[in-house]
């Protein structure tokens, strides 16, 4: 059992940069690297890849929830001039396997439907045709016979299915895929001791990630090697891609995976496997290169990455002093038809399950059902979203049933900047924090008392302003352990997590980073480069990027997990620790010094305290590449590089079923307050001001963090207001459009999101750097939740279900204006 | 996404375009912006054998004013017909419903006659020209014959055009001077299509309104002008008496219907909300002679 509280001997780890240097570029706000390509057009993405004599693919969707494919006539579809090959699961099933899955035991996926189909969208056929006007033409005379089985729609409906009605009979008789509960310290004893217990029933409904760019992939199969090449907009293939070798039943060599610029992902496409797979399954078939490029419905319907789907039964124990004591939850969560990563959501909820507060002790039991949708994957937040919305939402309930103030509550509950590194009672550990100082900055940005007054002033003209208060963890840096940790069986339990660079120094002493993870729509390619020029004292102009494939690719894990700045940074500080052990030797030799004697300067390798003397690095490099016999012959080679490959800062093994190790230690913290205005009659919200303080350590760039901010805001203002995949009873998705799923446009952001800054470097990563990727929407939502409310508070009503529409709003309202009569 | 095969024409003059539709015997569609027919057709909602685009039309491309009447050809865009000085003068509620038609992007291609043609139950200007007693202008190439907005509008998504019929014109008439209006769109979004919406115009002296016209959208099929909560006002003094019993009226006359983003109960209760506030803003602005909208909204 983890004991929460202060760690008085903490982990040492493994940091060489210390936060508290010199530091020149780190820090600035440097224009991003990325901008001229992608603001130019010249970003190139997966529908941009054209090979030749390439065929294209489109999928026949499933009509229906939940079926048994009886038949499939596809004479009519095969006879269309320029149709190459209509694939069934049957045939699909023939040469490939199930895809991977990482859940144990596992859920069999195909990438077509095999017999069965459990979600409206997912492929029953693939057709191949010379372009993708004649594949839909197609798909649309393909004739299927389905038997329908009892579709599963709603979560509670799965608690107690059988019969028909299990999607997964060879996992079992129901639909209840993980029934697991936890205890982490006394819970029951708390308890029974508190002086309050404040319950709540939550409800968080079923988003997701909308890039603008949806999933594809380009495939190509060599017949004499036996070799797949794919094109993808995916993220993790340099870490788990093998499996995608796999599925296609060749050796991982046989596969090499070409990243393209992701537009967008927001978690959705971490991992992208089906779309692969279609696409290599198709190129193996037909024997030309096939391109599958997900249209928006495939896109909504079968991306396989809808986000956490969520009732909590939360209960919260007070002591007398107010002091919150332990929390207990039981929440069912709707995976949909398949388990891509188990319980995941749920392991990585419990890196910070008790928030930024001193709770003690924590009871979770956790019920993942499958029905008949779209199966989850990864959302930016992946699962920690909702816990913090329950976290916050049950201390705002206690704050009003107590009739406390939300801020003095929340001060007296923190966990205090002396405290660090702090144990969570998961076993989890944060490594460094100041939360009353992130209260603070925001109160004083957002001028609380000023718009206290006005909230008052507003009441007495019939107007309802409300102040939302949120104080959300951001965890930063997965350690593998997460993924399998809440298996029965553990299963694949892998480990690692790490982050490789290779950095070449160029006969003209220009620099080229490799990236072993790709471009998703973050700034790696400006982190890099500022990271390295200030390692090495070099013009960031004189830096270049690219992206390794898998045949060339090192360990590497990707963004993800607010992972990759920390974990890049780490990964170029060591590669560049390398590169300059080298240049000063070569630069000693040309110096007829010690290399003891140098340091790096204004891009030069000079004598220490001596700036301007010594050599450029151009001028050294010059000498490494083309004079080798200039140097003794010793073992010195000629050329200037390294790899480094960068493994998790700080991670333990699990130790038991209640005390998970230290498995997400990064601990960045947020702190938001949003002021809205609620037409009470109508329902409607409108956001007045926003402040949004964030803490993720030392920032490589601020400017690139601000965006982040905000557009993971905007986010968590959507996840709070607007969006929701909405299945009807049939398992129908209703909204799998653009028009009906609705995300905040420009005219829906507050005019100014105002961004503070706390840094608490952390002490485990090289300069401190915490992650920041998926920060606004994991907090955006129980503060506008907060805000709702508050601006309701003469209703009294509670938002406990988000998205709070319009509808949702006024239902509520009406309900307590019928109460008062 | 892409759209079945289909045949192309694009007539460049009226005269062809109905010739084209007179010969045209297989299932068609005319084209005008496309922002409503496009997305069905590469949805395959619709496979008509033939498009025809009568966008290049450019003497249908106009709106203009004769003897007090405004007229607008079937080209003449939404952005067109919005930013029209006599519109602006002479109807204001129309610039006021225009803010909530997409966006400027939609503005600027899309069309209002195709909106009306379209006939979409939460598009604005259907109601628009109903309350402003607009005429409809059809053509074939054996004829023509004048619609009042009664007679054009069928239910969700149809109109009363055969198959041969274009809607060339739509003629508002002169309004009555110095009326007041309001046009309140709830919507999730800003352009969005709306959850429910309500108009109103009326003219006010000494007290008591009169030509009261007030109707809804998406609250119910066929829901143009709604002669039950008009009456509650028409020829009576104004109080607050009389717009609660409009308001009432309003929650009993709609039929609204569920859809994924708002019950039926909700729409009925804020058709009531609605119609009290359309009717105090127009009131508000009743006898004002020269109100010339000035554009509100934060983006277009
Ligand atoms: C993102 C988006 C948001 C939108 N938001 C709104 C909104 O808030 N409110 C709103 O009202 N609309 C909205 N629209 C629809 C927009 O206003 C369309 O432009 C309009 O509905 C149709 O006009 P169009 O010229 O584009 O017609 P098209 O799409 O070309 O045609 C629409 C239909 O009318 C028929 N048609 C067109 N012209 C004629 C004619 N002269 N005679 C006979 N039939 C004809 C066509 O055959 C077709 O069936 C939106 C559209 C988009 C894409």
């Amino acid at each position: 059992m983890a004991q929460a509280g202060k760690i008085h001997s903490p982990p040492k780890g493994r940091q060489k940069e210390s936060a508290d240097q010199n530091l020149k570029i780190i820090g600035t706000r440097m224009k991003r690297k990325e901008d001229p390509r992608f603001l130019t057009g010249n970003g190139r993405f997966i529908d941009d890849v054209s090979l030749p004599h390439m065929a294209h693919a489109a999928a026949l969707r499933s009509p229906h929830a939940h079926a048994r494919i009886r038949s499939i006539d596809k004479k009519a579809a095969e006879a269309l001039p320029g149709v190459l090959a209509v694939i069934t699961g049957e045939e699909a099933a023939l040469e490939t396997g199930p895809l991977p899955c990482f859940a144990n035991p596992p859920v069999e996926q195909r990438c077509i439907a095999l017999g069965k189909v459990r979600h409206v969208g997912e492929p029953v056929v693939l057709v191949v045709a010379e372009t993708r006007y004649i594949a839909e033409d197609a798909a649309a005379l393909v004739k299927v016979e389905y038997d329908i089985l009892p579709a599963i729609s709603d979560m509670l409906d799965a608690l107690n299915s059988s019969g028909d009605a299990v999607l997964h009979p060879s996992r079992g008789p129901s639909n209840i895929a993980e029934h697991r509960k936890y205890t982490f310290g006394a819970v029951d004893e708390e308890f029974a001791n508190a002086a309050h217990i404040v319950k709540r029933r939550l409800r968080w409904a079923r988003s997701g990630g909308q890039p603008i760019e949806t999933c594809g992939a380009v495939a190509n199969f060599d017949e004499g090697s036996g070799k797949f090449t794919i094109y993808a907009n995916t993220s993790m293939y340099n870490y788990i891609g093998f499996t995608i070798a796999a599925s296609l039943n060749v050796e991982s060599h046989q596969l090499n995976i070409i990243p393209m610029d992701a537009g967008g992902s927001f978690g959705s496409k971490l991992f992208l496997h089906k779309v692969p797979v279609l696409a290599a399954t198709a190129a193996r078939i037909v024997g030309r290169p096939v391109k599958y490029v997900e249209d928006r419905v495939d896109n909504m319907m079968a991306c396989d990455n809808h986000g956490s789907d969520r009732i909590y039964d939360a209960e919260l124990a007070i002591d007398s002093s107010n002091h919150m004591t332990a929390l207990r939850y039981r929440v069912i969560d709707d995976y949909g038809a398949y388990l891509q990563y188990g319980l995941g959501t749920h392991g990585n909820g419990f890196s910070q399950t008790v928030g930024p507060y001193r709770i003690r002790a924590v009871g979770a039991e956790i019920i993942a059902v499958l029905t008949n949708k779209c199966q989850q994957g990864a959302c930016r937040g992946f699962g920690s979203e909702v816990t913090n919305f329950m976290i916050e939402r049950m201390v705002d309930a206690a704050v009003s049933e107590l009739k406390l103030d939300p801020v003095q509550f929340r001060y007296d509950n923190f966990i205090q900047p002396e405290e660090f590194p702090y144990q969570i009672p998961t076993g989890n550990l944060y490594d460094s924090g100041n939360y009353p100082g992130a209260l603070k900055m925001a109160l004083g940005m957002l001028d609380y008392q000023g718009w206290r007054r006005k909230q008052q002033e507003a009441r007495a003209e019939g107007r309802y302003i409300g102040i939302g208060l949120a104080s959300c963890q951001e965890k930063g840096v997965f350690s593998a352990t997460e993924f399998w940790m809440l298996n029965r069986e553990k299963g694949f339990a892998l480990t690692s997590s790490p982050e490789s660079v290779s950095i070449k120094i160029d006969t003209n002493g220009k620099a080229v980073i490799s990236l072993h993870a790709p471009h998703w729509g973050n700034s790696p390619e400006t982190v890099a480069t500022m990271v390295l020029a200030e390692q090495l004292t070099l013009d960031p102009k004189d830096i270049a990027i690219t992206y390794s494939d898998t045949d060339h690719g090192l360990p590497g894990t990707g963004p993800g997990g607010s992972r990759y700045t920390v974990m890049v940074t780490g990964a170029v500080a060591g590669a560049a620790r390398i590169l300059k052990e080298k240049l000063k030797r070569v630069a000693g030799h040309m110096l007829e010094t010690s290399p003891h004697d140098l340091e790096f300067s204004n891009g030069r390798v000079s004598i220490k305290g001596i700036p301007g003397s010594g050599k450029t690095i151009a001028e050294v490099a010059m000498q490494s590449h083309m004079f080798r016999l200039s140097f003794p012959d010793d073992d010195l080679t000629s050329g200037l590089d390294a790899n480094y490959t960068y493994d998790h800062p700080l991670a333990t093994l699990p130790k038991s079923e209640s005390d998970f190790g230290i498995f997400y230690p990064i601990m960045g913290h947020m702190c938001h307050m949003p002021v809205v205005e609620v037409d009470p009659k109508t329902g409607q919200v409108k956001i007045l001001d926003y402040v949004a303080v964030h803490d993720c350590g030392t920032m490589i760039n601020p400017m690139t963090v601000d965006g982040h901010v905000r557009g993971g805001t905007a986010q968590g203002i959507g996840t709070a207001l607007y969006e929701e995949f909405q299945y009807d009873p049939n398992g129908q998705l209703r909204n799998a459009s653009f028009y009906d799923y609705l995300m905040p446009r420009v005219a829906e952001m507050p005019d100014k999101i105002r961004i503070g800054h706390i840094i608490t470097p952390s002490p485990y990563t090289e300069y401190g750097v915490k992650g920041a990727g998926e920060g606004g929407r994991m907090v955006a939502p129980p503060a506008l939740a907060a805000a709702i409310e508050d601006a309701l508070r003469p209703f009294n009503v509670k938002i406990d279900t988000l998205p709070a529409t319009p509808a949702r709003i006024r239902t509520l309202v009406r309900a307590a204006e019928n109460q008062r009569g | 996404m892409k759209p079945p095969v289909f045949d192309y024409e694009q007539p460049t003059s009226l005269r062809a375009a109905l010739e084209s539709l007179s010969r045209n015997t297989g299932t068609f569609k005319l084209l005008a912006g496309g922002y409503s027919l496009l997305p069905l057709l590469n949805a395959r909602t619709i496979s008509p054998e033939c498009i025809i685009d009568i966008s290049r039309i450019g003497e249908l491309r106009y709106v203009t004013e004769e003897a007090g009447t405004i007229r607008i050809g079937a080209l003449a865009t939404h952005d067109q017909v919005m930013n029209n000085s006599a519109v602006i003068r002479e109807c204001p509620i129309v610039f006021e419903a225009y803010k909530h038609v997409g966006n400027h992007t939609i503005r600027n291609r899309g069309t209002l006659c195709g909106s009306l043609c379209f006939n979409d139950p939460t598009a604005e200007m259907p109601l628009i020209m109903s309350l402003l007693g607009a005429t409809f202008v059809v053509r074939s190439s054996w004829g023509s014959r004048t619609l009042s907005a009664n007679d054009f509008f069928k239910g969700p998504f149809t109109n009363s055009l055969m198959p041969n019929e274009m809607l060339v014109e739509v003629r508002i008439p002169r309004q009555p001077a110095g009326h007041g209006h309001s046009f309140i769109e709830i919507s999730q979004r800003y352009g969005d299509r709306g959850l429910a919406a309500a108009g109103c115009m009326l003219t006010l002296k000494y007290g008591v309104v009169s030509d009261v016209r007030i109707g809804f959208r998406n609250l119910g099929e066929g829901l143009g002008r709604v002669r039950a909560v008009e009456a509650e006002l028409e020829n009576k003094a104004v109080n607050a008496a009389a717009i609660d019993a409009a308001s009432t009226a309003a929650r009993q006359s709609v039929r609204p219907e569920a859809d994924m983003h708002a019950d039926a109960e909700y729409r009925r209760d804020v058709a009531a909300t609605l119609t009290k506030r359309v009717i105090e803003t127009a009131l508000m602005r009743a006898g004002q002679t020269s109100h010339v909208p000035s554009f509100s909204g934060r983006l277009s």
